[in-house]
């Protein structure tokens, strides 16, 4: 027998993230918890973008049970999956979170099945379709009670906004991170390193915070963290006091302040570097640039940058490079930076 | 259709069933998806919102050779095992079969096992609807038990007017038919039933006084243990006895469904158990599946009286419970007589006994009269 297709859909109104959705419905081990004919999923393998979940369901006392691959596509918010193992002979389907129009998100889910037991699925037919509807129903709308639930507990806690960057420890590692905002449930923050999202501890000033990530954008790199017990004002507000007088810049930036030649396109250009950091160089420039990812070559030492920020009145450009660099490529291109003889060049170059 | 090809359509019959037990069953699922196993609780779900279904026909069957009949197969999902299913949804199931069966023009609609036991009391109503005679099987089920112990126990060497015979399940439908039969032909009869009320007000409904010695009990063991035969007739979903609660020499007729003794792989060669109430037949009416008989050519005696009724339209319809008379049972019996190869079928489980196996059997039944003889010297 063909596939059969059930689909449903939910709107949520207001000011609704996406990635609030995607956090609920990318989490899978909590289903069992506000789903009620979800009696577990046990998930077997899980990277941000793939996964393998073991599924128990319960469709009107009928217990059903499933092996899945799972695939995330956390940029365009959508959930796929299909049945490697189980009771139908292939059960796929995807999540899916889009904007509503001005305001809001909506929600789709889509489930196809075969059952696989000939006669007893033809026989079974709309009967099957309309408990599967049913089900997926249930589904949705325990997706969006507890997204509401969770955006009713979230505007309980007014947000501080801290906009710095500051040193944390994450899970015993200190990293810089541009800190969003805080409340006393949890905190926003944009950092592009790697982590584990599920078990997170925080430690700023002396207070260690055990939390999880209600969701981590990894394409836009910011992630926003729930605490597992909500703290107190007095602590919220040492926190906002520490975060506030502590910033640090992202990156410390190193003074070069000397005329070096830049190569690029195969021609030489001669500007004035006033400094360098791990993210990219401020330097001065009569001319003028077109850059968007771009290979050039400075003190001997290839590399990818583009062009953010260009002024015209004093001249100066910022190049951010493509990707950040490492400590060690850092300090390598540092040093023949400092080393870098404009003399030298200069003969080399023909000037 | 125009009259002539009319004329020329054979008559047909619905064989309406459900499979006895859960074993049964998960070896149907077995058939369609072979290369899967499932939790039993899903397939109950699964068979319980299932609505009836036709599974398969067959055509110009014939007894002989001159009459011929087409049969279908018509499923009502039920099982003994779904507990919490009510009881309106199974007679919705049972008129959705014989909805089924009276659009594809059966004459006859065979009730198995238990969906003559929710209709009863409804027959004439549901005939009436689907416009389609019903029967319940049952008289020549009872006809083909009587036959058969009248027979078997001729060949094994047990006089029948020496015996004690037990019947489990004495008060039902079947159970009294033979109860009737038999009360002038054994020495003792032992009856029993779940109540014992039931099994007075049986008694006191006999046409005639019963010359053998009657017990009358509840306790099934204390009755299986003191009989030389037994019959179960019961409505029980679940087996009751083993193989190994017989005496020695006792020929044992089961046939109640689901069965209610259990057998060993090793059967004993001591006790004669057969699955009893099947019949042998010219033709095969195989399935496909298991359907709890040793061979294809053989069926459920229940469903063969449709069959008949389909042929002979004289033939009166099974119908309630203890509406078995002896004229009814009589004229079912005599079709056991004068329909050709219409046979007892001797079997257990998935085999059927051979003149050399009954040999067998007769001798050890010598040896165990003798032993007991010896005993009682």
């Amino acid at each position: 027998m063909a596939m059969q297709k059930v689909e449903t859909e939910a709107v949520l109104k207001g000011k609704v993230r996406k990635e609030f959705a995607w956090k609920i419905i990318s989490d899978y081990s909590r289903y069992e918890f506000f789903m009620e004919n979800v009696d577990k999923v046990n998930i077997l393998e899980r990277t941000p973008t793939q996964g393998k979940s073991e599924w128990f369901v319960t469709i009107e006392e009928a217990p059903l049970k499933w092996v899945e691959r799972d695939y995330y596509d956390v940029d365009n918010f959508e959930l796929r999956f299909e049945s490697i193992d189980g009771d139908f002979e292939s059960i796929r389907g995807r999540w899916k979170v889009e904007n509503y129009q001005n305001e809001g998100i909506k929600i789709f889910f889509i489930i196809e099945y075969d059952l696989g037991i000939p006669v007893i699925e033809e026989v079974l037919g709309h009967i099957l379709k309309e408990k599967m509807k049913t089900n997926i129903d249930s589904m949705i709308h325990a997706i969006k009670e507890e997204l509401t639930k969770s955006q009713d507990d979230d505007r309980k806690y007014p947000r501080y906004n801290i906009g710095k960057y500051n040193n944390i420890s994450l899970n015993e590692k200190f990293v810089r991170a541009f800190i969003v905002n805080v409340s006393q449930k949890g905190m926003m923050f944009y950092y592009d390193g790697e982590f584990d999202a599920q078990n997170i501890l925080v430690k700023i000033q002396d207070l260690g915070i055990e939390a999880e990530a209600l969701f981590n954008d990894l394409k836009h790199k910011n992630i926003r963290i729930i605490f597992k017990q909500i703290i107190s004002q007095t602590q919220l507000e040492s926190l906002v006091g520490f975060l506030g007088s502590n910033s640090i810049r992202a990156y410390e930036r190193e003074n070069i302040d000397k005329y070096m030649p830049i190569l690029f396109n195969d021609s030489a250009y001669s500007v004035f570097v006033i400094n360098i950091s791990p993210k990219g160089i401020l330097f001065k420039y009569d001319g003028t640039f077109d850059w968007r990812d771009e290979m050039f070559e400075l003190a001997g030492v290839k590399l990818l940058a583009r062009e953010v920020h260009h002024e015209i009145a004093s001249k100066t450009i910022r190049v951010a490079f493509t990707d950040t660099l490492n400590d060690i490529f850092f300090a390598d291109l540092l040093k023949k930076i400092k080393e870098f003889d404009l003399g030298q060049q200069q003969m080399e170059l023909g000037y | 259709m125009d009259n002539e090809s009319e004329k020329l359509k054979n008559t047909k019959v619905a064989f309406v069933a459900h499979p006895a037990d859960m074993e049964m069953y998960r070896s149907y699922i077995r058939f369609l998806k072979p290369d899967k196993t499932y939790d039993d609780k899903l397939l109950l779900k699964l068979f319980e919102w299932s609505p009836s279904y036709k599974v398969t026909e067959w055509t110009n069957l014939t007894f002989d050779g001159k009459s011929f009949f087409d049969a279908m197969f018509v499923m009502v999902p039920f099982l003994p095992e779904m507990k919490d299913i009510r009881l309106k949804k199974i007679v919705e199931k049972i008129d959705q079969a014989l909805a089924i069966a009276s659009e594809q023009q059966c004459k006859v609609a065979a009730l198995g096992a238990f969906t003559s036991i929710v209709l009863q009391g409804q027959e004439k109503n549901f005939a009436q609807k689907h416009n389609i005679n019903l029967t319940s099987g049952n008289t020549l089920t009872a006809a083909t038990v009587v036959r058969s112990i009248e027979q078997i126990s001729a060949k094994l060497g047990v006089a029948l007017q020496d015996t004690t015979l037990g019947i489990v399940g004495a008060s039902g439908d079947i159970g009294s038919a033979c109860v009737s039969y038999f009360q002038n032909k054994v020495k003792t009869m032992v009856l029993t039933a779940r109540s014992e009320s039931s099994l007075q007000t049986m008694v006191k409904n006999l046409d005639s006084k019963p010359e053998c010695t009657l017990e009358i009990t509840t306790d099934n063991k204390a009755a299986v243990s003191k009989s030389d035969i037994v019959i179960f007739v019961t409505s029980s979903y679940v087996p009751m006895f083993t193989q190994n609660d017989f005496k020695p020499g006792t020929i044992v007729c089961d046939a109640s469904a689901p069965l209610n003794v259990t057998i060993s792989d090793k059967p004993r060669k001591d006790v004669f158990i057969y699955h009893g109430g099947i019949l042998s037949l010219p033709f095969s009416l195989d399935p496909g599946f298991d359907i709890g008989l040793a061979s294809p050519y053989t069926f459920y005696g229940c469903q063969i009286e449709g069959a008949l009724m389909a042929l002979d339209s004289t033939l009166p319809c099974s119908w309630g419970r203890g509406n078995i008379t002896k004229e009814k049972l009589g004229s079912f019996l005599q079709k056991l007589y004068t329909v050709p190869r219409l046979d007892i079928s001797y079997s257990v489980g998935k085999h059927t006994y051979s003149e050399e196996e009954l040999e067998n059997y007769k001798k050890e039944f010598l040896h165990s009269k003798n032993a007991s003889f010896r005993r009682c010297a």
